[in-house]
């Protein structure tokens, strides 16, 4: 298990990371998520050894890691855009870290390139392949002599969207098949939602909330942290009252596949009344509300969009204001159109509310 | 169609210029050998080549250039990552030190190690004087800071994130520099030791003053030949042998030096705070750096130096012709003429380096046309790899009837020296112009500006410090040439470098305490030029 304690580093006096403390479990993935200059990056080299601490320890299995140089570390890091060495073929890179230690195995090699879906590529030289293969001859060196943590610094992020989906699906595939205890680092939710079981937000060179990837989305800590993990728009007041109230009043409408007896349900229904007047707030994403015939909400709609999975619709809420829906694809919405709505409320989270949290 | 237009309009020039000044003279020369009394007579060529001395002229100039070479590459390999990649205290004035020696006129050199190693000299027990151990070092001292620039400039540029994750993967830092640093740096450490070994094959100013009549290279060889014995044939024999094999060489190392994208985005590394492993490196720099001072620091005392003791005699003694009457006109005017000539060879470097520069980095669209850039691109080489004396012989040859007849010219000597610049201006400017990622150009053409235009608002923002610190090196070439300048100078309208020789052939306290006086003047002028070069922070000044 790796460990931080009140991990700081400073560049030139400025603090890029500020007393961080997380816990990777072994076998486990987190995602430490965070926008660009938070200071994510700064923390993955800290680990690796590459960036000298300012304070704070970094221990693994309960031994401290903090003076041994990164090649004693056993966390192999893999970078944003796999840095393979250009001067060797696929199979020497993937190979290498098994010839630094004297037991080169051709076996070995074509095992982890079919582990990554590479079979056939020994030969092929880094500037031949395309982003995608280049990251999972990454991944394959990587992972190449079983690393106690592999470091994952934006692995998807140099990659066109599909593939990084289709990547993310297989990353995760491979680092669970292998039990590898992997810790990365990544701007995008989507990423770190495909990837990773643990979730730790960072901001301006803090972790301002961590958990079970799950109950982090369920519960973001403030507005800010809600928005940067997808949620469409922040509620707050009345207006945030009236749609847990639509979600008390329907738990069981047929477009919401959780029974009302869910803890998200359930603590949502529970602080619903507590919220009129008060002062915490209602996190939404963009399809939290769903056009329904029964649905308890009105609204007149201000624009449509087709989008290949569904109709996306702005709707002008009474008592809530404006709002992102969605309808079925096939459905015709627009503008100036009555629309009722209902909630999913697995797609809604409250924010600043004394949910128990993990 | 208007493509081939501008290029051939852009080559006419400086392939004239180049045609006239430096195939003419040279093929002039090496004509001489083949063709002696007008009817072609290869035999004669072959006889000199199988003399017992050239062969042993031949080997001597292989391994010493070798030996130096190799020896500037282990020296210089440490101190280049020192000074471009730790955060050592001034290091940028240790590395504008460090680049003085480089453009030092060899006779200078030649003249310090004598003092530090003759008889009388702090090194003098050591008995290297008038050895092949000195030359070496002298050519060592000459050219090891070619590979620190050649590769601390690549190294600098180097990305640490594939060494960081060689690292990551368990490689200890011996095994990050074996498996991934070196190989990166590969390239420059080639190329670097390629002209290394060229500009010590073709040494001339150091070889004759260190060596003297005992060890010979190709280069004084030729000079030997012709100013002294008179054989004519025998000397061009030993040039074309010396253009082969340069050409070859040059071939190989442009091959060597090939890397695929030179355009490739690099992050420069921010220098690092040194460690404990780094103490082996810096020893060695300590050591460069002391054998780089040694010498320039003899001189300078040397020259403060008479019988009575410390004085400013042979300072003084500069605006005068030395005891004996050693020269026609005092040092001062052959400061001046130096000035003057170096100015005008300058101009000259500059505008036809700069037309060869644009000429050869301009993307081309078609293979062909690729190709003949290509061809520019070594044909303009050429004169760095010639011998000066080559050059200089033939250009006395060639050049004294019409249609060139410049037998008198006060030009003679500036187009010279500008020839001799030209490798040293291009190699400057094309690095930087060749970075200019073309869809800048394109992009700027795209919102509205003309071909001109776009020059103006892309190139030349980035060009403008590498085009002063060409001129700066073009300068400096200039003012210390010595092998060209020997054979053209008129004996009343000398240079210094060319005095400087006089003085030390002439018997006579005074004449060498003036020849030492003057070596610093020209030292201290360089190096003044050099420091301000160094100031324009240009990545690639000297990086061949």
């Amino acid at each position: 298990m790796l460990t931080l304690t009140d991990v700081s580093v400073a560049y030139d006096g400025v603090m890029a990371v500020e007393a961080v403390s997380l816990d990777v479990p072994d076998g486990s993935i987190l995602a430490v998520l965070g926008p660009s200059g938070c200071g994510k990056s700064t923390l993955l080299r800290a680990i690796a050894g590459l960036e000298p601490l300012t304070s704070g320890d970094i221990s693994f299995d309960g031994r401290g890691v903090d003076r041994l140089p990164t090649h004693k570390r056993g966390f192999a890091l893999m970078f944003q855009d796999g840095q393979l060495f250009a001067h060797m073929t696929v199979a020497r890179n993937v190979g290498y870290a098994l010839r630094l230690r004297r037991r080169p195995s051709t076996a070995r090699v074509a095992e982890l390139l079919s582990l990554v879906g590479l079979e056939g590529y020994a030969d092929r030289l880094p500037t031949t392949l395309s982003g995608g293969e280049r990251q999972r001859v990454a991944l394959a060196r990587a992972l190449a002599v079983e690393p106690r943590l592999l470091l994952l610094d934006e692995p998807l992020s140099a990659l066109d969207s599909g593939l990084r989906e289709r990547l993310a699906v297989d990353l995760r595939k491979i680092l669970h098949a292998a039990g590898t205890t992997a810790l990365m680092v990544t701007h995008d939710h989507d990423e770190a939602f495909q990837v990773a079981d643990q979730l730790a937000v960072m901001r301006e060179g803090r972790v301002v909330q961590s958990g079970v990837i799950d109950e982090v989305w369920s519960a973001p800590v403030d507005e800010e942290t809600a928005l940067f993990l997808g949620y469409a728009r922040v509620l707050s007041g009345s207006a945030a009252a009236t749609v847990l109230a639509a979600v008390e009043s329907d738990g069981t409408s047929p477009s919401s596949p959780s029974t009302p007896s869910s803890p998200t349900v359930a603590a949502a229904q529970g602080q619903a009344r507590a919220l009129t007047g008060g002062s915490a707030s209602l996190a939404v994403r963009r399809s939290a509300l769903v056009a329904d015939r029964h649905g308890p909400l009105f609204g007149a709609v201000e624009s449509a969009r087709v989008t290949p999975e569904v109709l996306r619709l702005v709707v002008e809420v009474r008592d809530v204001g404006l709002v992102d829906a969605v309808a079925a694809r096939d459905s015709h919405w627009g503008p100036g159109e009555t629309v009722r709505l209902s909630v999913d409320p697995t797609r809604i989270a409250l924010i600043g509310a004394d949910l128990p949290r993990v | 169609m208007r493509r081939w237009l501008t290029l051939a309009l852009l080559a006419t020039g400086p392939v004239l210029v180049v045609g006239v000044f430096f195939v003419l003279p040279v093929s002039g020369m090496v004509a001489r050998g083949f063709w002696p009394d007008g009817a072609f007579e290869p035999r004669g060529v072959l006889e000199v080549l199988t003399r017992p001395r050239v062969a042993r002229v031949a080997w001597f100039t292989v391994w010493t250039a070798g030996a130096a070479t190799v020896i500037s590459v282990i020296l210089g390999l440490p101190a280049a990552f020192v000074l471009h990649r730790l955060a050592l205290p001034g290091r940028r004035v240790i590395r504008a030190a460090l680049l003085v020696p480089f453009v030092l006129p060899t006779v200078v050199v030649g003249v310090a190690f004598r003092l530090l190693l003759g008889e009388a000299g702090p090194l003098g027990f050591l008995g290297l004087d008038g050895t092949p151990v000195a030359i070496v070092a002298g050519l060592v001292f000459f050219n090891i800071a070619v590979v620190i620039r050649a590769v601390g400039a690549a190294w600098e540029s180097l990305d640490p994130r594939p060494g960081e994750a060689a690292a990551a993967l368990g490689a200890s830092p011996a095994q990050v520099w074996w498996t991934v640093t070196l190989p990166a740096l590969r390239p420059a450490i080639v190329s670097a030791a390629s002209i290394v070994f060229l500009f010590c094959a073709t040494a001339f100013g150091i070889v004759l003053t260190l060596g003297g009549v005992r060890y010979a290279t190709i280069e004084t060889e030729i000079y030997l030949l012709t100013t002294t014995l008179f054989d004519l044939q025998a000397a061009a024999a030993l040039s074309v042998l010396q253009l082969v094999v340069v050409i070859a060489l040059l071939g190989l190392a442009a091959r060597l030096r090939a890397v695929p994208d030179a355009t490739a985005a690099r992050s420069a590394a921010r220098p690092r705070r040194i460690r404990s492993g780094d103490v082996p490196a810096l020893v060695i720099t300590v050591v460069v750096l002391a054998l780089v001072a040694a010498p320039i620091a003899t001189l300078v005392v040397g020259s403060f130096r008479t019988d009575a003791g410390w004085s400013l005699t042979n300072y003084r003694a500069l605006t005068g012709v030395g005891s004996n009457d050693a020269l026609l006109v005092p040092v001062t005017e052959a400061l001046l003429t130096s000035v003057r000539t170096a100015v005008d060879a300058t101009w000259m470097a500059l505008l036809m380096g700069l037309a060869v520069a644009v000429l050869v980095t301009r993307r081309s669209q078609t293979r062909s046309e690729r190709r003949v850039r290509g061809v520019l691109d070594g044909f303009f080489m050429l004169p760095l790899g010639v011998s000066a004396v080559t050059l200089g012989f033939g250009f006395l040859i060639t050049l004294d009837r019409p249609p060139v007849d410049l037998r008198d010219s006060a030009l003679l000597v500036p187009i010279a020296q500008a020839l001799v610049a030209l490798p040293l201006v291009v190699r400057t400017l094309v690095p930087v112009l060749a970075g200019i990622d073309d869809r800048q150009r394109q992009a700027a053409a795209s919102l509205g500006a003309s071909p001109l235009r776009a020059l103006v608002t892309v190139d030349l923002p980035v060009v403008w410090k590498p085009l002063l610190a060409a001129s700066g090196f073009a300068f400096a070439a200039s003012l210390g040439e010595f092998g060209a300048t020997s054979f053209l100078a008129r004996d009343d309208n000398p240079t210094v470098p060319v005095v400087i020789f006089r003085l030390i052939g002439h018997p006579g306290e005074l004449n060498f305490g003036m020849a030492l006086a003057a070596s610093v003047v020209l030292a201290g002028t360089t190096a003044v030029v050099m420091l301000a070069v160094e100031r324009l922070r240009v990545p690639s000044v000297g990086a061949f």
